[in-house]
């Protein structure tokens, strides 16, 4: 047992000595400023209106830490051991790290709660998603793939004429386009000479 | 005539006697005061541990600063080529964009934290982790070489590892292409450079306990290939599949770019093993020699075993095959002579097309474009490989089963199974915190809409 805890050292002192390098580093509060940064940009890209605005505030905000952070280096280290002093304090007889020790639980649980149906296999779509106007023929394909029984890409093909497969096919290449039974648009059909007479 | 007069003279003579006496006093003073300045001047500051003092060959440094550019010119262009040639026409521009954007990104951690992590000394944590002695870059030049390159200026070195770290992560995105959000990618990447690729490099090349141990690996295929390959397979597996993956129709959409992309990475892979040998000298030869024979075996191999199983040789397991032999001889490039190369790349073309078509069938985890079939599998092959065929012959530090030191593919196994361990589970984790904060995945309708336009606003047609 002791030869394996040996053994196994350095897949756990390696992320302590980071940790360790990263504090004497001071880059925590910079780490926290990015990480804040980069999430109130993915919210701005993704949201609109009020969200949008409040996205870009928050951005600025961090990237003014962020910038602080060189000047005065892990300057929210302290605040933060601080609160976690004085959630300590007030919670009489427990012990010295119980604040330190409950975040640190409250985020293992929301990380197991995340791995479990946010993330991965899971998070592969089991219901059908939201239509919108860029509903292509992939997602309308998938939507009812998800409710009646598959049909095999060959399959499907060779269920489909030519002229539904090129209707399909316009589809596919742009979704806001009304499928038409003609080859080339009525405005063509005329020809070239037409607009002469 | 006064005593004055006497010594000077007078006249045009007396002028110039003047001017001359002016001068000596003028250089005397000169003189003492800089052997003052020079005896008071504080004591030059020791050398860091990692370092040394610049023994310059300009030979070597341009042969250096060539590979740097060799090994920048297989992610840019060569890999996102490559990749953007392999996925679906929506996501194109978002798959070249991501090694782009890792190019920028990685650049800047790098400078400011990474190579310090992987390549000063650590002190107390030496065995895990490097120091803070490079943190910034600062100190970096003024005669100053790593001891590891002592003929080219520290600059160049680290420069040059730094093109080892950009395309590290850069490869791990072969494995969730078409799924991941910009966002969580660019988040992803910082991380996992600090916390996963510069423990692992420093473990490995920085000092740390697997050099120690005496694990070979010459220009990265721990470090670089298999560790990107674990990480990929990690991130495929949390992630999940891609939407419609088994149901609908995935292929590559543009192979003539991912043709050229390959072709990038075999003329960059040159920099990357013959300039691991950070000299210019008979290593950097015999590396790239082994490097050419390797991938052309690879594709031979990979060509042969897929046209007897499938038929017929497909252009993207021409390509894959050459990648595998490059990625395979990476870490043996300079420790097997000709026929080990040979060898080592006959044997990862057909060990790499069972686990990139096969493998990856069987379990059922959508690496989309094989990261973890090809880096992951070819490193793996590659570092036991090397620990088979090393001579001390071609290079005194690696001495391998073949030349009587079977204990070597031990060491070589033990070092990839630490690599793996360390790397997945750090992986893991960092996935984990991604998700939890800034979510890994774009929804279903951004991902059949495509990243091109979801992520980008662009597309490329």
């Amino acid at each position: 047992m002791d030869h394996m805890t040996a053994a196994l050292a350095p897949i756990w002192e390696t992320p302590l000595a980071v940790l360790n390098v990263l504090g004497v580093a001071q880059a925590g509060t910079l780490l926290f400023a990015l990480f804040l940064f980069v999430a109130a940009l993915e919210v701005l890209r993704s949201g609109s209106g009020l969200i949008a605005y409040a996205a870009r505030a928050v951005a600025l905000f961090a990237a003014t830490i962020a910038g602080a952070s060189f000047f005065y280096g892990d300057f929210l280290a302290p605040p933060a051991k601080a609160a976690l002093s004085l959630i300590a304090e007030k919670l009489p007889g427990a012990h010295q790290q119980s604040a330190l020790y409950a975040s640190l639980g409250l985020a293992t649980v929301g990380v197991a709660v995340a791995a479990g149906p946010g993330v991965g296999r899971n998070s592969r779509p089991t219901r059908s998603p939201r239509a919108s106007g860029r509903d292509s023929y992939a997602s309308t394909r998938w939507r009812s793939a998800s409710s009646a029984p598959r049909l095999s890409a060959a399959s499907a093909s060779l269920v489909l004429g030519p002229i539904e497969r090129l209707q399909l096919r316009q589809l596919t290449h742009n979704p806001k386009k009304a499928p038409t039974r003609t080859v080339r648009p009525a405005r063509y059909i005329g020809g070239p000479g037409r607009q002469w007479s | 005539m006064g005593m004055k007069t006497v010594l000077l003279g007078c006249g045009p003579y007396g002028v110039i006697t003047r001017l001359f006496a002016g001068a000596m006093t003028f250089v005397f003073l000169a003189g003492v005061s800089l052997a003052q300045s020079v005896a008071s001047a504080p004591a030059e500051p020791a050398l860091p541990a990692h370092a040394t003092k610049l023994a310059l060959d300009s030979g070597d440094t341009s042969w250096m600063l060539m590979s740097t550019g060799l090994v920048l010119l297989m992610t840019i262009p060569g890999l996102a080529l490559f990749y953007a040639g392999m996925v679906r026409k929506k996501n194109i521009l978002a798959t070249a964009a991501q090694s782009f954007a890792i190019t920028a990104v990685i650049t800047v951690v790098w400078a400011v934290i990474g190579y310090s992590l992987s390549f000063t000394n650590g002190g107390i944590n030496q065995a895990y982790i490097g120091g803070l002695d490079r943190l910034l870059l600062r100190g970096m030049g003024g005669g100053i070489a790593h001891s590891l390159a002592p003929t080219i200026p520290e600059s160049v070195f680290m420069t040059f590892q730094m093109t080892f770290a950009i395309i590290t992560p850069a490869l791990i995105c072969g494995a969730f292409a078409d799924r991941m959000k910009f966002s969580a990618l660019i988040a992803f990447m910082t991380l996992w450079l600090i916390v996963v690729y510069a423990p692992i490099a420093h473990w490995v090349w920085g000092g740390g306990f697997l050099g120690g141990m005496g694990v070979l690996d010459f220009a990265g295929g721990t470090v670089v290939h298999f560790n990107a390959g674990i990480a990929g397979l990690v991130c495929t597996l949390v992630l999940g599949r891609r939407v419609g993956y088994g149901s609908e129709e995935m292929n590559p959409h543009n192979l003539l770019f991912a043709l050229m992309g390959a072709s990038l990475l075999w003329v960059g892979w040159f920099g990357f093993n013959a300039g691991s040998a950070v000299a210019a000298n008979e290593l950097a030869g015999i590396a790239m020699m082994n490097t050419q024979i390797a991938a052309a075996a690879a594709t031979v191999s990979w060509m042969l075993f897929e046209w007897l199983v499938v038929k017929r040789p497909s252009v993207l397991g021409l390509l894959s095959g050459a990648v595998a032999g490059l990625v395979a001889i990476t870490p043996a490039a300079g420790f097997v002579a000709p026929e080990g190369a040979l060898l080592i790349g006959l044997i990862a073309g057909v060990v790499c097309f069972v686990g990139a078509v096969w493998l990856k069938k069987l379990v059922g985890y959508d690496d989309s474009l094989d990261a973890f079939g090809i880096h992951g599998i070819g490193g793996a092959v590659g570092a036991i490989l090397t620990g088979v065929f090393a001579l001390s012959s071609v290079n005194p530090l690696g001495k391998g089963l073949l030349d009587g030191n079977p204990d070597q593919v031990m060491t070589q196994v033990v070092g990839l199974a630490y690599a793996g361990i360390y790397c997945a589970v750090a992986t893991y984790v960092i996935l984990m915190i991604v998700s939890v904060t800034l979510g890994l995945r774009v929804s279903p309708e951004e991902e059949m809409e495509g990243l091109d336009l979801s992520q980008h606003g662009e597309r490329v047609h």
